[in-house]
């Protein structure tokens, strides 16, 4: 009887086994001999409609799908893509020549008609269409004018020296395909003309692309692209050296030396179009007088900064601009470490004893983002100015400059996805925007008059003239651009760009 | 229905109403969720229209009171981050969490009642100072930390198993979440398996089980064990819990697509209507685990039927 109930406990549990090992599967490993590189990203993409999101993640993988009528290359220079040409008609006229024969994966023609869709979807001209999440890159859009099947013409209200570099962000999607359900299915199943195509999308896990042999640029030489996101930076790591992912972004400085150590593995470095500088809140008292603001930019040794606070992660920047910026200064006007002199301007400007001050900064926002205020409080004392660090969460910080409330400084890291002067200038710098606590006249007028050009070289010539008197009244403390670090397989030929898109078509597997 | 039953189940709506309230409360004191929405320069009046939309210039009871009819009828609202119905996200990733937790208990219930008996049988002996010991570092290595080693040894050093992902689900993906997850558990199981079974076997009726002669192996499952079984299911159930806190750290390190990640995520960018639905899931999921035990206590414990 007993020995009876022992048998039965036995099979219960050989029975559970057996059901275990059946209901979790093994795990067998496939080979193929297709040539995969696997992508890792903190977060996995949202929505793979190219309009309907607004990070990078998702951009990164979109890119590989669709297509746009011009494209930025590696040096971030504006080149022909669908469209072969383009030409500015007048200030608020450009006309695209379009490439012939292009055709979606679903068999969908590229033509002038596609290109009309899409802008207007965009510009909200398209009656029945959801706010696309891109809209109010779009908003200066009046009018998108068919000139032939294969010329279109864009038309905006106003001179919008962004046009080209918005038009360069817009991925085109197919129109039958999307007319059916209002975009709804492009958000999973994406549709494009670009190299690649979705294969599969297990949320939280895989996303694969496969390529496509008869992509009109030339077959791309990687068969499979997989993006996985791994939120954690140290397993991203490991996946990276046992070679279960080929890519990873966003390196720590900490790490560089971890992954470097490697045989199969090295870093990569690029200049990222986020510069960092010191706001000087010139509303103030304190700092209303240029030569307070002088004596700030002479008292802080920025090459000090970048080798011993950003580990050599940042490089100088002439004021605001990086060299790929339009508008870059080719005089690269740098202010020279000279505290003796930053203490002579803050006597004449009426402060002998020197005073005391505030930086405010987010707390792990930015690359180091603390460690340098503080580092740049300890330089600023030298000179008499005994500025206290004050570093909050990113959302305090956020609702505080939004209410345009911040203390005599502020330390903030400014992204620019246009690699454009103007578009970081006329948000910080120009009187009574969101974020300027500054008033110069001149600078003012050169802001305008470049908003209203889009010739490039007039639009250049512009932001050259209010950088330089920026830079002779300074609304900030100069500093530097940060340095975005990737860790990447050897056996993998790719090399990454200072707008943080992560581009596949063109690398090999070695 | 038992009058017990009867009265477990009452609580539990109860339960279940005050977490809603809770959750619905706290998520609306963590800070503004349109500011984390949108670009950092949108325009205050953009923010305004938002606002409006997202029915958060209402005042809090009156969102409270639509948030509560929605809820019962499985509507969380639409993602912020997603924009996809919150419940969906929420249920997708539920079967993964689940295997992960069922594998987790499996495990550690496998290693923590053998050695929770034979503690308690070889007393002060060198097997129960190994196993005390032991299960004294489970209960106490921090489980980031037990993950992160686990990574760097199992899988990057020996390269013995897959280091992250759900791969399929496979059991080899299964393997280093499990163990982490487990560690804490599988100590707390043995534990109160070794101090319940020392206090059956000094019961009388176990010397008189072995005064009439039955087989020490019979003695101790069918007398011992079976009395002893009792705060170890309680324990598991208050451990559900305590398990669907710690999915959020494990499945964090082992990028492995769970409801815990998901939770983490959503979070991070002040995904109210992805916040609400996975705690209101997880605790119904919980209070339901609960009651679930309270009817198998009156399945191995008789006497719980007839209580009052």
């Amino acid at each position: 009887m007993e020995a009876r109930k022992f048998k039965i406990v036995r099979f219960i549990v050989l029975g559970a086994l057996v059901i275990f090992t059946f209901a979790f599967g093994l795990g067998v490993q496939t080979a193929d001999c297709k040539t995969r590189v696997v992508v890792a990203q903190g977060v996995e993409p949202t929505r793979l409609d190219p309009d309907m999101h607004r990070e990078n993640p998702s951009n990164n993988v979109i890119l590989h799908i669709y297509d746009a009528l011009i494209e930025r290359d590696w040096d971030e220079i504006i080149q022909p893509d669908l469209a072969e040409s383009w030409q500015i008609v007048n200030d608020t006229t450009v006309e695209f020549k379009l490439r012939k024969g292009i055709k979606f994966s679903n068999g969908e023609p590229f033509n002038a008609e596609v290109v009309k869709y899409n802008f207007e979807r965009v510009a909200g001209l398209l009656p029945g269409a959801k706010k696309t999440l891109n809209a109010a890159d779009y908003k200066s859009i009046k009018e998108v004018k068919i000139i032939d099947e294969h010329t279109v013409q864009i038309i905006t209200k106003h001179p919008d020296p962004l046009l080209l570099s918005y038009v360069a962000a817009k991925y085109m999607v197919p129109i039958e395909y999307t007319k059916k359900d209002n975009f709804k299915k492009l958000a999973t199943k994406p549709i494009g003309t670009g190299p690649y195509v979705l294969k599969s999308w297990m949320k939280g896990g895989e996303l694969v692309l496969t390529a496509k042999k008869d992509y009109w640029k030339g077959a791309p030489k990687i068969d499979e692209v997989v993006f996985r996101p791994i939120p954690e930076d140290s397993t991203r790591i490991a996946e990276l050296k046992v070679g279960g992912v080929d890519i990873i972004a966003n390196l720590k400085p900490d790490n560089i030396q971890e992954v470097d150590a490697e045989k199969n593995l090295e870093v990569k470095f690029v200049p990222s179009a986020r510069v960092a500088f010191l706001f000087i809140n010139a509303e103030t008292y304190k700092m209303r007088d240029i030569r307070v603001r002088r004596a700030i930019n002479y008292a802080l040794d920025v090459p000090s900064l970048i080798k011993n606070v950003m580990v050599g992660n940042a490089y100088r920047v002439s004021t605001v601009a990086p060299k790929s910026f339009v508008g870059w200064d080719p005089e690269e006007m740098h202010y020279s470490y000279n505290p003796e002199k930053a203490k002579r301007l803050l006597a004449e400007a009426g402060f002998p004893n020197g005073m005391d001050a505030t930086i405010l900064t987010p707390r792990g926002r930015y690359l180091n983002d603390v460690q340098a205020c503080e580092a740049i409080a300890g330089m600023l004392a030298k000179v008499g100015i005994r500025a206290k660090v004050n570093a909050v969460e990113f959302g305090v910080f956020a609702k505080q400059t939004q209410a345009h409330d911040i203390p005599e400084l502020m330390y903030a890291a400014w992204g620019n996805n246009h690699f454009d002067v103007w578009d970081t200038i006329k948000t910080c710098v120009r009187s009574g925007a969101m974020f300027s606590w500054y008033k110069n006249e001149m600078v003012d007028e050169n802001i305008d008059k470049a908003s209203q050009t889009i010739d490039p070289e007039k639009h250049s010539r512009y932001l050259r003239l209010a950088l330089r008197e920026m830079w002779r009244d300074p609304p900030f403390g100069y500093l530097y651009a940060q340095r975005d670090i990737y860790g990447v397989n050897k056996r993998v030929a790719w090399e990454p760009r200072s707008d943080e898109d992560i581009n596949l078509y063109g690398a090999y597997v070695k | 229905m038992s009058g017990y039953l009867y009265r477990r189940f009452i609580q539990s709506i109860i339960i279940i109403i005050g977490i809603s309230m809770a959750v619905f409360l706290i998520s609306r004191l963590t800070g503004d969720p349109v500011s984390i929405m949108v670009d950092f320069d949108t325009p205050k009046e953009d923010r305004e229209v938002l606002r409006k939309e997202l029915g958060l210039d209402k005042p809090v009871p009156i969102q409270y009171l639509i948030f509560l009819k929605g809820a019962i009828r499985g509507d969380f609202g639409t993602s912020i981050r997603y924009e996809e119905p919150a419940i969906d996200l929420v249920l997708q990733r539920i079967p993964a969490t689940l295997r992960l937790l069922v594998f987790t208990l499996f495990w550690a219930l496998i290693f923590a009642i053998p050695i929770g008996i034979i503690s308690a049988l070889k007393r002060n002996s060198i097997f129960d100072l190994i196993g005390m010991t032991s299960t004294f570092l489970g209960q106490s290595i921090p489980s980031f930390w037990l993950g992160i080693m686990m990574i760097m040894i199992v899988g990057v050093h020996f390269r013995l198993l897959p280091i992250s992902g759900y791969g399929g689900g496979d059991v080899a993906h299964i393997i280093m979440p499990a163990m982490t997850l487990g560690a804490f558990e599988m100590a707390s199981f043995a534990r109160i398996t070794r101090s319940s079974m020392l206090e059956v076997l000094d019961m009388d009726y176990i010397q008189t089980a072995r005064a009439k002669g039955l087989r020490e192996s019979l003695v101790v499952i069918k007398h011992a064990l079976r009395n002893a079984l009792i705060p170890i299911i309680t324990i598991m159930g208050l451990h559900v819990a305590l398990l669907m806190g710690g999915a959020v750290i494990t499945e964090q390190i082992f990028a492995y697509p769970g409801v815990g990640w998901l939770a983490v995520q959503s979070i991070y960018n002040r995904d109210f209507p992805v916040v609400q639905a996975i705690v209101m899931v997880v605790s119904i999921g919980v209070v339901a685990t609960n009651f679930l035990i309270d009817i198998i206590y009156t399945i191995i414990d008789p006497r719980i039927r007839y209580d009052r």
